[in-house]
């Protein structure tokens, strides 16, 4: 009976997918943001010590993403050069208006709370060193010498209320994409009010994974050592935002299933067909199975240092791809199937071109290098000794 | 069966625009200010009858059917109205209820594209079979 009803035709508008790759990478790369963020607050408000090690990495890996997120938009809108009337003459009713604003009040926050975070360090290292370091450290400290007790314990109350006001904002920075696509009654595949909770909690476990996974590689390749508390601190949060994310994704399906509307007959086509690599095996049983199971082995049971550690590196590594999957099946997914609700249609990025698979490349290698750039800067790590680590330095 | 833009009295690809670009003039109409469009597509996803379009090849921003606004301004009819070689479209001011139109409506069953998503769109189909989507 579904085959009957999903044959016949597609719009003529709808043969081309027009939110394409560019527009996959952009809600990954917010969402990285939103959950490196969630991450630094666990430590900076909630007061989760075992974070510690990975708290300041977090903070600044939110900022490398933040500053690129944008990028993957402009490669896809038609007048680049008018990006700034999102801003000067915003429609209000339209969710995607905030976004400007949102953005770069986000980014705000983030680079004071930086500024905060290493400010000792940054009067300290303006004291030595050859003239051009001294001035660039001058300039960076903004005038501000005083790095007396009572000076970093005000600087500590402020950058927790930061970090309390930033978890909202990084709640709208990405719950606002949720809630572009979960608005637009036209897609049923896109249109939930559990979109923007789902983008949001995915956004989450993604930057709990890309921060495992740059933590663990980055003490690798400096030969550190790996504080072990603290992966087992974060594989727990890890675990827990994971089973939620995956039980509204399902709730979402089933919901639709047992509904029954008229659109189920096309969206369980696409499921089973166009997407079902994706969306079963890719998204499902690889990205969110797998990574369920590592990770409540490592929540619920004492584990070897080694073990923890790989299966840490592991669930993280599937996440990204589920993260990103889950992503593709919803933005490409949403424009396979024509708004008749009788035909599909089919979409390969091109290698080149400027929404092509070369270009999501390097703007998604871009945040890397700004964050290799800022830990020559600034020490992201720096142990009890009070030795820093600078990414891919050994240990000297 | 023919499809255009059914200009609806509640658009939501107006609503979705986040520079304003898409806009309803005072006559119901839906337009677009490609000097201020800036190509991002949502109003085309938006529209749930895939009517819109953006102008890859061309000016890079969205594009539609206008009813050709700019011929009913001056009193002319559309282009598609004047090509019907049978007379199958006709083109009115539902606010007049002396208007041809109005009589039609008011005299005949009609139906809309999608009436469930609450667009109230205008475009009137006379004998539509319920298949059509």
């Amino acid at each position: 009976m579904h085959d009957l009803i999903t044959q016949g035709f597609i719009y003529p508008n709808d043969v081309s997918v027009l939110w394409s790759l560019m527009i996959v990478l952009y809600p990954y790369i917010t969402g990285l943001v939103a959950g490196a963020f969630i991450v630094s607050s666990l430590y900076h408000v909630f007061g989760d010590k075992n974070l510690k090690p990975i708290a300041n990495l977090a903070l600044v890996a939110a900022f490398c993403f933040i500053l690129f997120c944008m990028t993957p938009l402009l490669f896809h809108l038609g007048k680049p050069f008018r990006c700034f009337n999102i801003m000067l003459t915003p429609n209000i009713q339209s969710a995607m208006s905030i976004f400007g604003y949102i953005c770069f009040f986000y980014m705000a926050i983030l680079i004071v709370e930086i500024w905060l975070v290493f400010r000792k360090d940054i009067v300290e290292q303006a004291q030595g060193g050859f003239l051009l370091k001294r001035w660039s450290y001058n300039f960076l400290a903004l005038g501000v010498k005083d790095v007396s007790d009572e000076s970093l314990s005000y600087d500590k109350k402020i950058i927790g209320f930061l970090a309390a006001i930033g978890i909202p904002f990084a709640c709208i920075l990405h719950g606002y994409v949720g809630f572009l696509f979960g608005a637009v009654k036209s897609n049923p595949w896109w249109s939930t009010p559990l979109m923007p909770i789902i983008f949001l909690l995915s956004a989450i476990i993604s930057g709990i994974a890309i921060l495992v996974l740059l933590y663990i590689c980055i003490m690798k390749v400096s030969k550190k050592e790996i504080d072990t508390r603290c992966i087992q601190s974060i594989c727990k949060y890890f675990w827990i935002f994971l089973i939620i994310d995956i039980s509204l994704e399902l709730l979402e399906v089933f919901n639709m299933a047992y509904e029954g509307e008229e659109s189920w007959g096309i969206i369980y086509q696409l499921i089973t067909g166009k997407l079902a690599f994706n969306y079963i095996l890719v998204q499902g049983l690889i990205g969110s199975l797998v990574p369920l199971v590592l990770l409540g082995i490592v929540s619920l049971r004492k584990v070897k240092d080694s073990v923890l550690i790989v299966f840490a590196s592991l669930s993280s590594f599937l996440i990204l791809i589920q993260v990103f999957a889950m992503r593709w099946n919803v933005i490409i997914g949403g424009q396979l199937f024509s708004k008749s609700l009788r035909g599909f249609t089919s979409y390969t990025p091109s290698f080149l071109g400027k929404e092509g698979i070369l270009v999501a490349i390097i703007l998604f290698s871009l945040p890397f290098v700004a964050l290799y750039i800022i830990s020559l800067i600034l020490p992201i790590f720096k142990d009890e000794g009070g030795s820093e680590v600078n990414i891919g330095e050994g240990n000297n | 069966m023919p499809k255009l833009c059914n200009q609806c009295s509640e658009p939501n690809c107006v609503q979705v625009c986040p520079v304003g670009a898409t806009y309803k003039t005072k006559d119901g109409i839906i337009l677009i200010d490609d000097k201020h469009c800036v190509g991002c597509g949502y109003c085309v996803q938006a529209c749930p009858y895939g009517v819109r379009y953006i102008d890859h090849e061309g000016r890079g921003v969205a594009d539609k059917c206008t009813w050709c606004y700019h011929r009913i301004v001056k009193g002319l009819l559309p282009a598609c109205v004047l090509a019907c070689p049978v007379g199958a479209r006709i083109i009115g001011d539902l606010n007049d209820p002396e208007s041809e139109i109005s009589r039609i409506i008011g005299e005949n069953r009609v139906a809309v594209l999608k009436p469930e998503i609450g667009n109230e769109p205008r475009v009137y189909y006379l004998g539509m079979d319920k298949e059509v989507r």
